[in-house]
């Protein structure tokens, strides 16, 4: 940059540098955009209080309380006799540690230095304060894939962008919080590593994929996105020794560390997910080989030799393989992960991996609402990156794809997608901007040299124009995502809020009240039944033991659950002494209008219970009137109306009235009149019911004294 | 480039939501019922960012892709050695695409939420 006088200086007020004016622009854009991406994420803080959000959380939530309390190695040997009873949980072997140790180091830390804040407070803006991180982290990414520009612009649409705050808010303390910075550092690194083939920055690389590991179950993408692209360098012909040390250093340390995790334990040497990297890395060293060899031998040695070996290789490696894998010593994919590749997979085979609404495939509004002007940015993005390839080019062109490809199979991975779309659009904005700032005239007051391209019609306003339109575009932006976070991700739906026709808010907190209840209410070895949806709720709130929670690890035990709640009371009386129920909780809509009540659930119910060998006379079609609806009124199955489910649910609500102009019993979410509406409890008698009848809790009573 | 268009093909798919419509199989367009008893088609599923028609899935990634070339076009517009009708060509379909995209998608997502930006 030659010394040319900046503007401010000829005011006579500054005489600061051109570095120092960029250097100066850059800290306060970075700043904004960290602190605004941590301002944007506490809305829920604002409008009810700091509390856990969602299901997951409570169960990270109740580990770091452990882990901050009992230290790391009773954490990691910890067993769980209150989840899953009688089984347990073994917590220390089958969970991603990083997002708890992260917490507890927090805490520590702050401890001592005597800012005693609760473990809850450390919970709960971690998200927050960690996505100020990637803010930083997608600054320095898209600096090494593009320029300085194009970073900052990132940066600054990481901050807001809608499909990461989704899972990144105030109170979401979840595994995806600190994932994505992990996700972020580890292409970092890998972009600095392949760029300068140092062992430094492989090793670093490596690092950093032990956290991503330590974090989330995602890490599989990485360790198949990079020998991706390790390959694609490859068949391009663009193979280097930096590449080599690169992906050698990765591959093995990153394994070994990964495999410190125990829940990772040997997947890395044993699974199919992972085969991809172990091959690529085999290649990888044959590649170098062969390149070695050439610039060693003659040209027809080297063709002999090569034909040998290639011939002999690919012979052993498919021979070697198919064994493997037909002794069963390589698994092949597990469910989740295959049903990526073959998105009708678990709707066909695996009801409850389909059942999770986060599961479904994308509709094309998801992509919209969720990265608004980024959909629109990201094909530029691709163009500026085709048009000038380089290696670091193709990581990102891949990385791009692959997750536009797995977001539209999976709406809960619109959160992979929403980094690459911000550094794509930011390198797209930065493209278009750059050619289009070049034409505006500059205005020099001394001379005015206007040599008119005769070509080039009223270059200036165009200029103009165009800058000006993308400005007005990523105000848009902001304006949508502001609203977005506000409206639609910004409810801990552990308390719900309502507003009346007279604008007022009423507030349900039902579900604290039910929890807390229970904890106050019950004997300490209390067993409580529910559906596997609000396990992690009640061990961490009610603190008491329950059958099945989130964690949908034994899918046999969860059909036993689901049968007890389809069958009629007394088949399902005999499942509840076999478990040692003594309380069910069922969560119900109909008087308020919630509509992700037991009841809306009640057909996963029914097909996961119907999925087990114990529950063959469990049939879905029963459930449904001989028209093929499911009805809750007269019209409605005698199944359906004489079951668990249904009479828990609507015990006593047949004379209740929650409309005006409706008879007694008229559920505000099916919006029809209960069939079943006078009937007494043989086996159950009802415990607790909350305000708004929102959480039921009943007690499952003793057998009789005298026998029938 | 011939990659490129590959991509870019692939990605019209994917953002029309060609995975939820394998899966979940909606109607190509809903239809409802007026007062006199007529069947009116329904173009836009309302009220629910996670479901969608395939003709609305298809008719959004048109205008994502849409605007994604009007931008290419409108770099494309200030290459040296064009002549002045194939630039002033090429600049008034590149701001055609980007603008008719952009308030074209804004107001799908309009007819589909009613209460967006409220």
């Amino acid at each position: 940059m030659s010394t040319k006088v900046p503007y401010l200086s000829r005011l006579g007020i500054y005489r600061i540098s051109i570095e120092k004016q960029e250097t100066l622009l850059k800290l306060i854009v970075l700043s904004a955009a960290a602190i605004l991406s941590f301002s944007t994420r506490l809305f829920a803080v604002l409008r009810f209080e700091s509390v856990i959000h969602e299901f997951d959380p409570y169960f990270n939530f109740r580990s770091t309380k452990y882990l901050a309390q009992e230290g790391f190695y009773s954490f990691h040997n910890w067993f769980d006799s209150r989840a899953w009873y009688p089984l347990g949980r073994i917590i220390g072997g089958t969970i991603y540690p990083g997002l708890m140790v992260t917490a507890a180091a927090l805490y520590h830390v702050l401890h001592a230095v005597n800012i005693t804040i609760d473990v809850r407070e450390v919970c709960v803006f971690l998200a927050p304060l960690f996505s100020s991180l990637t803010v930083l982290v997608t600054y320095y990414l898209t600096k090494e894939l593009k320029d300085v520009g194009s970073g900052l612009v990132a940066a600054a649409m990481i901050s807001i962008v809608p499909g990461y705050i989704s899972r990144s808010v105030a109170g979401s303390y979840d595994n995806e919080g600190i994932a994505i910075f992990c996700m972020l550092l580890t292409y970092y690194m890998w972009v600095k590593a392949v760029k300068t083939g140092s062992l430094f920055w492989s090793t670093l690389c490596a690092l950093a994929y032990f956290y991503m590991v330590s974090s989330w179950g995602g890490y599989v993408f990485l360790i198949n996105l990079i020998p991706l692209h390790v390959l694609t360098l490859m068949v391009t012909g663009r193979f280097s020794h930096r590449i080599y040390v690169a992906y050698s250093t990765v591959y093995v340390l990153g394994t070994i560390l990964s495999m410190q995790i125990s829940f990772v334990g040997f997947q890395p040497v044993q699974s199919s997910e992972h085969m991809a990297a172990f091959g690529v890395f085999g290649l990888c060293q044959i590649h170098a080989f062969v390149d070695y060899l050439r610039s060693k031998l003659t040209q027809q040695q080297f063709d002999a030799l090569f034909r040998f070996l290639a011939t002999v290789v690919v012979v052993v490696s498919v021979v070697v393989g198919a064994a493997l894998t037909a002794l069963g010593k390589i698994s092949p994919w597990t469910g989740r992960f295959y049903s990526l590749l073959d998105p009708s997979y678990a709707k066909n085979n695996i009801p409850i991996i389909a059942s999770v609404s986060e599961h479904q495939p994308t509709s094309w509004s998801s992509f919209y609402f969720d990265l608004q002007i980024l959909v629109l940015l990201c094909p530029v993005g691709l163009y500026f990156c085709f048009s000038k390839l380089n290696d670091h080019n193709i990581f990102i062109i891949l990385y791009g794809v692959t997750s536009v490809y797995f977001a539209g199979v999976m709406v809960r991975l619109m959160l992979v997608l929403a980094p690459v779309m911000c550094v794509l659009s930011g390198i797209a904005v930065t493209g278009i901007l750059s050619v289009y700032m070049r034409n505006l005239d500059v205005i020099d007051t001394k001379t005015r040299k206007k040599k008119v391209d005769t070509s080039y019609p009223v270059k200036n306003e165009i200029a103009t124009f165009v800058i000006l339109m993308m400005t007005f575009f990523l105000i848009t932006y902001t304006f949508h995502s502001t609203w977005v976070t506000a409206e639609a991700y910004s409810s801990p739906s552990i308390v719900l809020s309502a507003s009346q026709h007279d604008g007022s808010r009423i507030i349900f907190d039902d579900f604290r009240e039910a929890y807390y209840w229970l904890r106050q209410n019950t004997p300490e070895d209390a067993k409580v039944m529910s559906w596997w949806d609000y396990g992690y709720q009640i061990t961490a709130m009610a603190n008491r033991t329950i059958l099945v929670d989130n964690n949908t690890w034994n899918n046999t035990h969860i059909s036993r659950v689901g049968q007890a709640m389809s069958s009629p009371e007394d088949k399902a009386y005999e499942i509840m002494r076999e478990l040692d129920v003594s309380y069910v909780l069922v969560i119900f809509g109909g008087l308020t209008g919630y509509a992700s009540d037991d009841i809306n659930k009640f057909l996963w119910m029914v097909r996961i219970g119907g999925s087990t060998d114990k529950g063959s006379h469990i049939k879905e079609a029963d459930y449904f009137t001989p028209q093929g609806e499911f009805r809750v009124d007269r019209e409605g199955s005698p199944v359906l109306l004489n079951c668990l489910m249904y009479k828990m649910c609507y015990y006593r609500f047949g004379q209740v009235y929650t409309e005006q102009g409706k008879p007694s019993g008229y559920d505000r979410v099916r919006n029809a009149e209960i069939g079943n509406k006078d009937f007494e409890l043989d086996v159950l008698e009802e415990a607790y019911t909350t305000e708004h009848w929102i959480v039921r809790i009943y007690k499952v009573k003793d057998l009789n004294n005298r026998g029938a | 480039m011939v990659v490129f268009g590959m991509v870019l093909f692939s990605y019209f798919l994917v953002t029309g939501g060609i995975v939820y419509d394998v899966i979940v199989e909606p109607p190509s367009i809903g239809s409802t019922t007026d007062e006199f008893g007529h069947s009116r088609p329904v173009a836009f599923m309302q009220y629910r960012v996670n479901g969608q028609y395939i003709m609305e899935g298809l008719a959004s990634s048109f205008l994502f892709v849409l605007g994604g070339i009007g931008f290419v076009v409108l770099d494309k517009a200030n290459l040296t050695g064009l002549s002045r009708l194939q630039r002033t060509m090429l600049l008034t379909l590149g701001f055609f695409c980007v603008i008719a995209a952009f308030f074209g998608s804004r107001i799908f997502m309009t007819i589909k939420l009613p209460g967006y930006l409220k």
